[in-house]
């Protein structure tokens, strides 16, 4: 459905140094610092996929989207989305897609939220039954209500992001692309947002692409990853794939009494964090056991209380950004 | 997208104008009390030569022209498209424009009206003021002659529009068009014959002023309401006309395919 083969995007920007002297010498010639903001970007995404697509900031997230959506034409490649090619046949393939970017709001400004949506009907040309029951559904699902007859610029980020959604979703898009949608929500948002989204990819069965930061959004909403770093794609599979990769690292947490703990070195086991009556190791149980790691720090104190944890989403992330220094 | 959402496009736009609608009250303040300035000045002129006429034109003529003014300025106005444009582009709010199944500049010149019409409406109010004021101002020599005035009016408007748009595709490249705007709106300001009729200037001036695209704008439907000009001349002036809307469309569009590829916006 989504097929991307050898994508590429290169920018040129002006480098500007401080001080007054570079500026002027700006004036007359201009140095230029290539990005490559995207290199040899493939992969394929099939109907119906929730796909969350990861990376560090300036990695190439959004660049990916935009051409994905239509607005930025790659330097080479190949992009088809339901056989489209998006910058060639922008009015069709954008009619398919609705687009959220977190940061950037598409409502109308001074004008009702219900305004918007109206222009928004006429612009896709949606049969008046179906907008009328697009938007009630999107209205009962995301607590929209009275927020409906408030200017735009009145509401909180979270009321916003709720009617950004609707927005996007009012001419029942294919596909959906979500570019930080939960940035700066609080966590009541958060998680209204994501059943939402959760929801509308089973009931409706539409393919979702979404950006983000928040590892909880990752967790709670997509079965497959896309870890992109420095404009390439450095990883593709689940989020479980991903964990397995490092699935023999346990995290001991471990209260204790009575004694004093020296820090563990040790063959396959090394200290997190330690303070009095409470410390954190790290377990490699490819060389040491858990049974054992625990036999070994009880030699040191009484344990009182004891918890053993998989690596969770957000360790999992930093611990990729750190084996692929991006 | 049909033709109804464009003019649903105008209509909030309009509404949202509105909103702003103390604001609108200034400036309807400031258009009456410019038109005051200028009476003054041209009634001082006059005053001096005991009214005879001045470079053909008599004190009525003048005082029509003027108050005409009022009229074609609000309706050649492009309503700062070229500023909407670069706003757009530097925000970056011009990518979601890319992301409607419509025509980024059909929807830009749409809101453009709802604005439009607003503002005509307040012009409209201190034209006919005016009008009252000083009983009444010349019409055109007949009902063709009319029909003449507004055609090329109307003309006079796409050629701002087009001078608009080419000037807002500009942004694609440098940042920065608002402030070279401002001195080319000064230089249009004097040489369409907004404030100074071109009968007035001298020889060469006027010359250069039929090389600029501004006297197309206003100037000429002036000419044509007000009367002497022989068809010729009326042919020749709407042919300037068309020429000009052509040829800045024609480079807006070159600009603006061009343009388009350079759109990097909204970070990462």
């Amino acid at each position: 459905m989504i097929e991307l083969n050898h994508i590429s995007k290169t920018f040129r920007i002006a480098k500007r140094n401080a001080g007054m002297k570079e500026a002027v010498k700006a004036l007359f010639r201009k140095e230029y610092t290539e990005i490559h903001a995207l290199q040899d970007i493939s992969f394929s995404i099939g109907k119906g996929e929730m796909v969350g697509y990861i990376g560090p900031n300036g990695a190439g997230k959004s660049s990916t989207i935009k051409v994905m959506s239509g607005i930025l034409t790659p330097d080479s490649g190949e992009c088809r989305i339901d056989g489209l090619v998006p910058w060639k046949n922008r009015k069709e393939h954008v009619r398919r897609i609705g687009v959220v970017f977190g940061q950037r709001s598409q409502l109308w400004w001074d004008v009702p939220v219900i305004d918007s949506m109206e222009l928004l009907r006429d612009i896709y040309e949606v049969e008046p039954a179906r907008y009328c029951r697009n938007l009630d559904m999107l209205a009962q699902m995301l607590e929209l209500g009275e927020i409906l007859r408030t200017p735009a610029r009145q509401l909180s980020l979270g009321q916003r992001m709720r009617c950004e959604i609707a927005a996007s979703l009012i001419h029942s898009p294919k596909i959906l692309f979500l570019d930080e949608p939960t940035i700066g929500l609080d966590a009541v948002s958060k998680i209204a947002v994501r059943d939402f989204i959760r929801q509308l990819n089973a009931e409706q069965k539409t393919t979702v692409i979404l950006t983000t930061h928040d590892m909880q959004d990752i967790e709670a909403l997509t079965q497959r990853i896309l870890l992109i770093g420095k404009g390439r794609i450095l990883l593709d599979g689940s989020l479980e794939q991903l964990k397995a990769r490092n699935s023999a690292v346990r995290t001991l947490t471990v209260e204790f009494s009575g004694g004093d703990f020296v820090p563990v070195e040790g063959e396959g086991i090394h200290t997190v964090q330690l303070r009095s009556g409470h410390g954190v190791f790290a377990v490699d149980t490819r060389i040491l056991s858990v049974s054992k790691a625990i036999e070994q720090l009880s030699a040191h104190a009484e344990i009182t209380d004891l918890s053993v944890a998989g690596i969770s989403a957000e360790e999992l992330v930093v611990s990729l950004y750190e084996e692929f220094q991006i | 997208m049909n033709g109804t959402s464009y003019l649903l496009l105008a209509y909030y736009s309009l509404k949202e104008s509105l909103v702003y609608i103390k604001n609108t009250m200034v400036f309807l303040l400031f258009s009456a009390f410019g038109l005051l300035i200028q009476y003054s000045a041209w009634y001082a002129l006059y005053w001096s030569v005991d009214f005879m006429p001045v470079m053909g034109r008599s004190f009525e003529t003048m005082l029509s022209y003027q108050i005409l003014m009022v009229l074609i300025r609000s309706f050649t106005d492009a309503n700062g498209i070229s500023r909407q444009l670069e706003q757009r582009m530097v925000s970056g709010e011009i990518a979601l424009d890319f992301l409607r199944p419509v025509a980024p500049r059909g929807m830009l010149i749409a809101r453009s009206w709802g604005e439009k019409i607003f503002q005509m409406a307040t012009d409209l109010v201190v034209f006919s003021v005016a009008v009252l004021a000083v009983g009444g101002i010349q019409s055109p020599a007949s009902i063709e002659m009319m029909g003449l005035f507004l055609l090329s009016l109307c003309l006079g408007y796409l050629i701002n529009l087009m001078f608009e748009l080419l000037m807002g595709t500009f942004a694609f490249w440098f940042v920065g068009v608002n402030t070279l705007k401002w001195f080319i709106d000064f230089f249009q300001l004097a040489m369409s014959g907004a404030i100074v009729p071109l009968w007035l200037l001298p020889d060469w001036l006027q010359f250069c002023t039929k090389l600029l695209p501004f006297q197309a704008i206003l100037y000429a439907p002036a000419q044509i309401y007000l009367g002497g000009m022989s068809n010729m001349e009326i042919v020749q002036t709407m042919g300037l006309q068309v020429f000009w809307i052509l040829l800045l469309m024609g480079l807006q569009e070159l600009l603006w395919r061009r343009g388009k590829r350079r759109i990097v916006v909204l970070g990462g």
